[in-house]
């Protein structure tokens, strides 16, 4: 039997008068005109014109038929497939239930109206039958598992329901889903036909379901049954995002703030820094519509402090909450490594005015002496940039390359020394790239090479990325070093540019692990290149930096349900975790979460100290109460499919996916559409091009003769 | 010097045919032409030999006293013309592109040779068909004859079909012979019978004038992309599309003309084609110099035969 998962689309086929209505609006514009007489027309045959006619009315029907195949594609036609080897009177194995513990569930009343569900089910399963229960939200945890005496699991699974509250997680069911089928399906026999029964009390949020159609499907031989909780309609409005900005001295935090009402509401935010309330502002929000709620507060004092917004005045409160840790911000450090260069405009000089450039740019430039090298790199700067180098010392080849090994970052570009030279031979050789020396024997601007490939694609280039900004054919360089790669295919090298007629490279990044090499084949002095004349090297040099330097890192966000990166506890011993768990950063590297608040760091030394680290917030989407209907969660995600059986059950929709498959057959007709909209385009262009007169070209006069002359 | 037309476009804005005639016809009036005929009247033409079975009053008898040879004397006839204006109004002449139909042009160039003729005093009849015969003012000399005229030109509407043979034939048995007959039609139906029964017309010793009139669309077939075309006769619906079949259509046109052009040659008939958009001068100077001419050629043939 054919049925629609989405019927409302059928709708749609109320179009197909459209065509039609065209048809018949364009009819004034083909007005006939009377003429004076047709009797020098050349004769067209009766039958030429008829089936002009007829495939006009056919190019109307086809068009019509697209409309009507679209509508039926749109609404999701399935064919229901009765299965004879499940059998309504087959007395089940073993029964799971799985009972929804995401937030969502704990709104209103929906969370009683699941404990009732659970209880009615109990009610209706055959006393020697185990039960089992299974709560989940972003996992699943088996509460009472089905071994045992019958009449046990049903008291654990109630001993179990009593004590079981609904979490702060968001909602998962294909892990659950999968989880249960392992559980069902577990030490049976392939061929038994005694099917297991699988029981979802759920709300269905959509959001829990998995993005597209996954591959995975709940086997056919466990039965579907699916118990839809609604509760009663609340005021509800949550805290979906925090946002924060530092200004100079100034802190910016924005909250989201996202009416799910059907109404208009209004309520009130409030952000702490810590337990002290700072400022709170009221926010009204249009239903369905959001709204940012900004403050702006002096910065607060200190290293780092904890805080959150809190929205106070609707009906559900565990969405009211957000937490954030703010830190105070770090200049980054770029070390300037220079070499001895007599031009009166060197490498460094260029490079040291560009990045002290303005106020506002958030790292400091410390000029260094290659004998201070080794001191300066035990600091540990974010970046080295070493300009116009002819050569350098083994010992300090060796220092750079430690400090690269660790996760450093280090821009280099070669100067007009020899090669090879230890520069070369030592350093270059061992990042798998061969200094061939310089590509012209003298520098002078009759060479005159241009940039002929730019990997747009690289970060340091992003910001170049479309038409306004690509064009580097301003760029000229004069002399450069010609550097090959040694090995044909080697992962760690990027090349982000090459030289234009040979296709020497002219900037290349070697990875070490998080280190980077970011080398440039020229000096940056302006008898080598016009680059620091040109605009854009003030921008290039400062992108190249921001990109050595890890200025885009994204702020980390966890949420309930993921896990905590331990390595993020830089130098810490130990975690306290928002629901009070104290965790040795050495034990595992990654930590579950379960419940929203602040990640507190601590020494191991120091029981009492805990300096805020990161903050855990419940996944905004799980508040959002669209929901999916069960017969689409049961086609998506079972084998087997379902039917809805029956009415509802007070609030509480039954559901039963034991008897009947469903096969989806949209694709059909989305193929079907293909098809009809290829013949509507080559049959309408077929009978555009046509000549309407085919016949000869012979008038008929004696047609005309008047009957009675 | 530059000669000045009236516009039909601009004629076609007053609705008074007889001050549309007028207007047209001024400057055409007096003394532009003269009966072909001779007959008894004051006016002496020529001597012609007498043969047997002569009218005995016109020989001269004092020419017979001092030659001794009998001669009649001629004379120019000096009774009025009597021409009879045949006006096409069957439903193919409604057609019209610009700012004239062509019943709108036949219809004032009609009303317009009947005030030149009237303002000689000839004799004017009238006769409109379609299908069959829709008016008939038979020849007068009466004055209120143009009056007449008048009035049933601006009741007339062109519908039905075309039956031009018929209306000819009926023509040929009411006309007395010898006079003129100016048709005015789109001379759009079959060829054979129509250029049969303008025979016989001429036969009669008519003097005939086809004037054809055309629509400037019917002889270039433009339109703006495909119509549907309904014959305004026949009622025939056709779907066209006009760059497709334009040059058969216009080749059809000309074989259709080129072949009553022709015959009407043969014929001794004189056709003149105007489309609606010309000026009405044109064809009002067509008549007179096809009357001119008819003058000349018919003296000559009277002097030939003395």
């Amino acid at each position: 039997m054919l049925s629609f998962l989405a019927p409302f689309f059928l709708a749609g086929a109320a179009l197909i008068g459209l065509p039609w209505l065209i048809h018949h609006i364009r009819k004034p514009e083909r007005e006939p005109i009377i003429f004076s007489s047709l009797m020098f027309l050349p004769n067209v045959k009766k039958e030429v014109i008829e089936r002009r006619k007829l495939q006009h009315i056919l190019l109307m029907l086809l068009r019509m038929l697209l409309l009507v195949l679209m509508a039926l594609a749109f609404s999701r036609p399935y064919f229901k497939e009765r299965r004879s080897y499940v059998q309504e009177s087959a007395a089940p194995g073993r029964h799971l239930i799985l009972l929804d513990l995401s937030y969502s569930m704990g709104m209103s009343n929906r969370f009683e109206q699941a404990g009732r569900t659970v209880r009615d089910i109990l009610g209706e399963i055959p006393a020697d039958i185990p039960v089992g229960l299974v709560g989940f939200s972003d996992s699943p945890v088996l509460l009472a598992p089905m071994e045992g005496v019958p009449s046990q699991t049903r008291a654990r699974v109630k001993s179990e329901l009593e004590k079981a509250v609904p979490g702060q997680g968001g909602t998962r069911y294909q892990a659950a889903l999968q989880y249960a089928e392992n559980l069902l399906l577990e030490g049976r026999d392939a061929e038994e036909t005694t099917p297991a029964v699988l029981h979802l009390i759920s709300d269905f949020s959509r959001g829990g379901m998995p993005e597209g159609n996954p591959d995975w499907r709940l086997s056919g031989r466990i039965l579907f049954r699916g118990y839809r909780i609604d509760g009663r309609p609340i005021r509800n409005l949550s805290l979906m995002e925090i946002g924060r900005k530092d200004r100079e001295d100034r802190l910016e935090i924005a909250g989201k703030v996202k009416n799910w009402s059907e109404t208009e509401e209004s309520a009130v935010v409030r952000l702490l820094l810590g337990e002290e309330l700072l400022e709170e502002k009221e926010v009204t929000v249009a239903p369905g519509g959001a709204s940012q709620v900004r403050f702006d507060i002096p910065r607060p004092a200190g290293n780092a402090r904890e805080g959150r917004l809190m929205l106070v005045g609707d009906d559900f409160e565990l969405d009211n909450l957000r937490y954030f840790v703010w830190r105070a911000p770090r200049k980054k450090t770029i070390l300037l490594l220079t070499d001895k260069d007599k031009r009166r405009w060197p490498a460094d000089w260029f490079v040291e005015r560009v990045l002290t450039a303005g106020n506002q740019v958030p790292w400091r430039v410390i000029r260094v002496d290659r004998n201070n090298l080794a001191a300066s790199l035990a600091r540990r700067p974010d970046v080295v940039a070493a300009v116009g180098l002819k050569t350098l010392e083994a010992t300090h080849a060796a220092a750079l390359s430690r400090y690269v090994e660790g996760g450093g970052r280090v821009l280099m570009s070669l100067g007009d020394g020899p090669s090879p030279n230890v520069l070369s031979r030592d350093l270059l050789a061992g990042l798998g790239l061969n200094d061939l020396g310089p590509a012209f024997p003298e520098t002078n601007p009759a060479n005159n090479q241009l940039l002929g490939w730019i990997d747009f694609d690289h970060p340091t280039f992003l910001v170049f990325r479309g038409a306004r900004f690509n064009d580097f054919s301003g760029l000229r360089f004069y002399n450069y070093h010609r550097i090959q790669a040694t090995a044909e295919t080697d992962e760690d090298i990027s090349f982000l540019a090459r030289f234009d007629g040979r296709e020497d490279p002219a900037m290349v990044e070697v990875r070490r692990g998080e280190g980077r090499w970011l080398i440039w084949a020229f000096n940056p002095v302006l008898d080598w290149t016009n680059l620091p004349k040109h605009p854009k090297f003030v921008p290039l040099l400062h992108e190249t930096v921001k990109y050595l330097g890890r200025f885009r890192q994204e702020e980390r966000e966890y949420l309930v349900g993921g896990r905590y990166d331990a390595r993020e506890a830089e130098g810490s011993q130990r975690l306290r975790l928002p629901d009070g768990r104290v965790h040795e950063v050495a034990a595992d590297a990654s930590i579950p979460l379960e419940r929203a608040g602040i990640v507190l760091a601590g020494a191991q030394d120091r029981a009492d100290e805990w300096q805020a680290l990161d903050a855990v917030n419940i996944p905004g989407g799980e508040s959002d109460p669209e929901t999916i209907q069960i017969d689409e969660f049961a086609l998506r995600l079972t084998a087997n499919g379902g039917v809805a059986q029956g009415a509802a059950h007070g609030e509480v929709e039954r559901y039963s996916g034991d008897v009947e498959k469903r096969n989806e057959m949209g694709f059909i007709f989305v193929i079907l559409l293909a098809l009809f909209v290829a013949t509507e385009i080559f049959y309408a262009a077929r009978l555009s091009i046509r000549k309407p007169a085919d016949a000869p070209n012979t008038p008929q006069p004696a047609d005309r003769r008047s009957n009675d002359s | 010097m530059t000669q000045t037309f009236i516009d039909p476009a601009q004629l076609s804005q007053v609705s008074d045919l007889e001050l549309l005639a007028r207007t047209v016809v001024e400057g055409f009036m007096t003394g532009i032409h003269r009966s072909p005929h001779t007959g008894a009247s004051i006016e002496f033409a020529q001597y012609r030999p007498y043969t047997q079975g002569d009218d005995l009053r016109f020989l001269d008898w004092k020419l017979f006293a001092r030659t001794d040879r009998l001669h009649l004397k001629q004379f120019q006839e000096e009774t009025n013309l009597r021409c009879t204006l045949l006006l096409d109004c069957s439903a193919s002449m409604q057609y019209g592109s610009g700012a004239m139909s062509k019943w709108a042009y036949a219809r004032l160039l009609c009303a317009s040779l009947a005030m030149i003729l009237k303002s000689q005093g000839d004799s004017i009849g009238f006769m409109a068909y379609h299908h069959e015969l829709a008016t008939h003012i038979p020849a007068t000399t009466d004055q209120r004859n143009f009056r007449r005229i008048l009035v049933e030109l601006a009741g007339l509407e062109p519908n039905q079909k075309t039956d031009t043979p018929r209306v000819l034939r009926f023509l040929g048995d009411v006309l007395r012979p010898r006079g003129m007959v100016i048709l005015i039609s789109d001379l759009i139906y079959p060829l054979e019978e129509v250029i049969d029964h303008l025979k016989s017309l001429r036969a009669r010793r008519h003097d005939v004038l086809v004037i054809q009139i055309s629509d400037p669309t019917e002889q270039t077939f433009t339109f703006d992309g495909a119509v549907t075309l309904v014959d305004a006769e026949e009622g025939e619906e056709r779907f066209v599309v006009p760059d497709a079949v334009r040059e058969a259509y216009l080749e059809n046109r000309r074989n259709h003309f080129d072949t009553i052009r022709r015959e009407c040659l043969t014929a001794e008939i004189d056709l003149a084609e105007f489309t609606a958009d010309q000026p009405l001068d044109f064809a009002l100077r067509h008549f007179i110099n096809h009357r001119n001419r008819a003058l000349k050629t018919s003296g000559l043939r009277q002097s030939g035969r003395a």
